[in-house]
């Protein structure tokens, strides 16, 4: 039942409109069209769902900025765990904060990223059980009508079969690349310290490229440019919001850091393009810090001060979306992150 | 130290979530669908990764291939008979190579194969004299010594092939996943004519009286003449078609994925019509199960015996030529399991098989089950 309306309001419109993209490209690009088809619809998918990550942002925020007042809650009520809950929730409820409202947009978009991910995998199917699966979700009418004379769709591309592996292990390799570029990005600048959230972080920055390039290693490569595309989206954006993050030297970021940054409350995506089209508005270019309330500043670890020194901003919460499951685990990691420079 | 735990938690259910999305990486195993070959004694049945010749009368299994839990990935094809060997292709589970088995028919020992295609062997092999010919879908059609597999020659298409090649005289035609039906000189793989089709040819053609008739899967038909290689008519059903299309007394039977039959006059391609509520009155021949007709229609002595994906087998006794008469259904029985792929008849009993792994027979008349062969849990 819950897989027929996935069919239906999901994976049919999606599986159609990167046949139509790949129809329309077809004619005049014959050996990348499906290539391109992946491309387009990952790019327009990424920025059409940017309005929830936006909010995913913005509540992300709002809960950093309650981080003093969580902590100093733990710090009294750490033992009775129930009691410190009870405090937490409170908190919420006063600043009218839904501590789940950051997750909601997130899994919204997991169904939109699971169908592209599944029109693709169908797609790219070369046996006749997978064409006869594809069969039942063609459309057939309307613009939609020559979708089936598209069969069996062109997928090589340079040196590769997008219905298949890449035989010599570039594209998992790119997928490793590209993924580790978007986390580093979204990391702070130096997480240094011992924590053992700091150190959950790290791994995790190793783990999930690793984890990616190994899985496509195995999968059509076809699935290799969606992941690659969709992580090049991500951290065109990220550079938009947050600059280079954590990409950027350690030692820019320790000299910044001694010249006493102050935390500046995350950027939204408009005034991040603002400062874009401002000449003095880049990454890397020293600009005042903002200070903001001291309580608040306190809760701003000491590389992403140092990191809002040099920018005039903190790293904010990642746009990235690979995949859903990866998207999720940015986030984690990224509080993770977050949590241990206190 | 509770977050992280948590954290940690969240992590790898996620990377979980992941490796089920992508299913870890590995591919599928692609089994293929169940298909039935039969000679006057033994049923052969390509399912679950393997061959089995079963009695005819009593379904007991004799041998198997491969023996023990070896499974072959990528039966697709019905199996061919000739004399005391059966061929059947595969493909490689990593889709890069397919391989043609010719089996002793008694024994099950294997009597020669064929690996140099690069590709799945999707189609039935067809058997005409002392050669054997195999489609793939590396594009190629390979003509093979029957008795040792030996290739005589090789013709490359324009496209993957996934039906097998029909024979006239010296001729072979074939339909292409590259949109076009070929002609070839049987004798040495040489192209005599190409048609171009609007979309994929992936089921075999069907010949009969000088006409070449392929369907595609924008859901077109086509008459083609078989010598010179001109269309002489076309007409349209309402979904893809991929089963071979069957020839009987003038009228062309040509089954669809949109769940349905239909009858067509073979010389003009007008649709064939009848009467089932005199209020409505006339209107196209054409018989709805609840499923993709994958296969193609059977048709034995006036009898039109069609398969589905909705589990059903069913016969089928179309009113005679000219005649308004309804649709006679005669019966339907249930397989248990989607049937992809066209049944056999042979003296009175029909023999199929369906995806879930099982093989069957029935009375041709009346549709009673005689047997099931279910392959034993190991």
């Amino acid at each position: 039942m819950i897989g027929d309306i996935f069919n239906l309001l999901l994976l049919r419109p999606m599986l159609n409109v990167l046949l139509l993209l790949y129809s329309l490209l077809h004619t005049a690009l014959p050996g990348a069209a499906f290539a391109l088809a992946i491309a387009a619809l990952t790019v327009v998918l990424r920025l059409a769902t940017q309005p929830f990550m936006a909010k995913q942002m913005q509540s992300s925020k709002r809960m950093a900025e309650l981080q003093p007042q969580l902590k100093e809650i733990e710090k009294k009520y750490g033992k009775d765990r129930e009691r410190m809950a009870q405090e937490q929730m409170k908190l919420y409820k006063e600043h009218g904060i839904n501590p789940m409202a950051g997750c909601l947009p997130m899994l919204l978009q997991f169904p939109i990223w699971i169908a592209l991910y599944q029109s693709i995998i169908q797609l790219l199917g070369r046996t006749p059980a997978q064409l006869l699966a594809v069969s039942k979700h063609v459309y057939s009418l309307g613009i939609f009508g020559n979708l089936a004379t598209l069969f069996p769709l062109a997928s090589r591309f340079l040196w590769l079969d997008l219905g298949r592996p890449d035989p010599y292990y570039i594209i998992p390799i790119l997928v490793a690349a590209t993924q580790w570029v978007q986390q580093k990005m979204m990391a702070p600048a130096s997480p240094g310290g011992n924590d053992s959230q700091a150190q959950m972080s790290q791994s995790m920055l190793m783990m999930m490229p690793l984890m990616f390039g190994f899985i496509t290693i195995n999968l059509a490569s076809g699935l290799g440019v969606y992941f690659i595309i969709s992580s090049l989206v991500s951290i065109v954006l990220q550079y938009f919001t947050t600059g280079w993050g954590g990409l950027r030297p350690q030692r820019a970021t320790a000299a910044a850091a001694k010249g006493g940054a102050q935390e500046r409350p995350a950027p939204s995506i408009l005034s991040a393009a603002k400062r874009l089209m401002s000449p003095a508005g880049r990454d890397g270019e020293a600009k005042p810090a903002t200070a903001t309330n001291a309580d608040n500043a306190t809760t701003q670890p000491a590389a992403s001060a140092a990191k809002g020194g040099a920018t005039g901003e903190r790293p904010v919460e990642a746009p990235g979306h690979r995949a859903p499951a990866a998207a999720s685990l940015q986030k984690g990691t990224k509080h993770g992150s977050r949590k241990k420079k206190r | 130290m509770g977050k992280l735990v948590l954290k940690g938690a969240t992590a790898l259910l996620l990377l979980l979530l992941l490796a089920g999305v992508t299913g870890c990486g590995a591919p599928a195993a692609d089994v293929g669908w169940a298909a039935v070959g039969a000679n006057s004694a033994t049923i052969y049945a390509l399912t679950a990764g393997r061959l089995h010749a079963l009695n005819r009368d009593s379904g007991l299994q004799s041998w198997q291939f491969p023996q023990g839990n070896d499974q072959l990935a990528g039966l697709y094809g019905e199996p061919a008979l000739a004399g005391n060997t059966v061929i059947f292709g595969t493909g490689l589970p990593t889709g890069t190579g397919g391989t043609v088995h010719a089996i002793d028919a008694e024994t099950g020992q294997e009597r020669w194969s064929f690996k140099d295609a690069k590709d799945a062997i999707v189609g039935a092999p067809a058997v005409f004299g002392d050669t054997v010919y195999v489609t793939s879908s590396d594009h190629n059609v390979y003509a093979l010594d029957i008795e040792n597999g030996r290739q005589r020659w090789s013709f490359k298409a324009g496209g993957p092939l996934w039906g097998s090649v029909v024979r006239s005289d010296d001729l072979l035609y074939v339909g292409s996943m590259g949109h076009a039906v070929y002609a070839l000189r049987a004798s040495d793989g040489q192209q005599v004519w190409s048609f171009e089709t609007r979309a994929a040819v992936p089921g075999a053609p069907a010949l009969s009286d000088g006409l070449i008739y392929a369907g595609d899967l924008s859901g077109t038909v086509y008459a083609i003449d078989a010598q010179g290689g001109s269309q002489v008519w076309k007409a349209s059903v309402g979904g893809w078609v991929w089963g071979q299309p069957a020839v009987a007394d003038g009228t062309l039977y040509v089954s669809s994925l949109d769940h349905s039959v239909y009858a067509f006059d073979a010389k003009t391609g007008e649709k064939r019509m009848l009467e089932n509520d005199p209020e409505v009155g006339a209107q196209p021949w054409a018989y709805a199960s609840g499923g993709a007709m994958r296969a193609g229609p059977l048709v034995v002595d006036g009898v039109v015996y069609v398969v589905s994906e909705d589990h059903s087998l069913t016969a089928l006794e179309p009113p005679a030529t000219g005649s308004l008469k309804p649709l006679k259904k005669l019966w339907t029985y249930n397989a248990g399991g989607p049937i992809l792929t066209a049944p056999v008849i042979i003296d009175g009993a029909i023999y199929g098989a369906t995806s879930n792994g099982t093989a069957f027979a029935l009375d041709a008349k009346t549709g009673v089950q005689r047997w099931v062969y279910s392959q034993p849990s190991k």
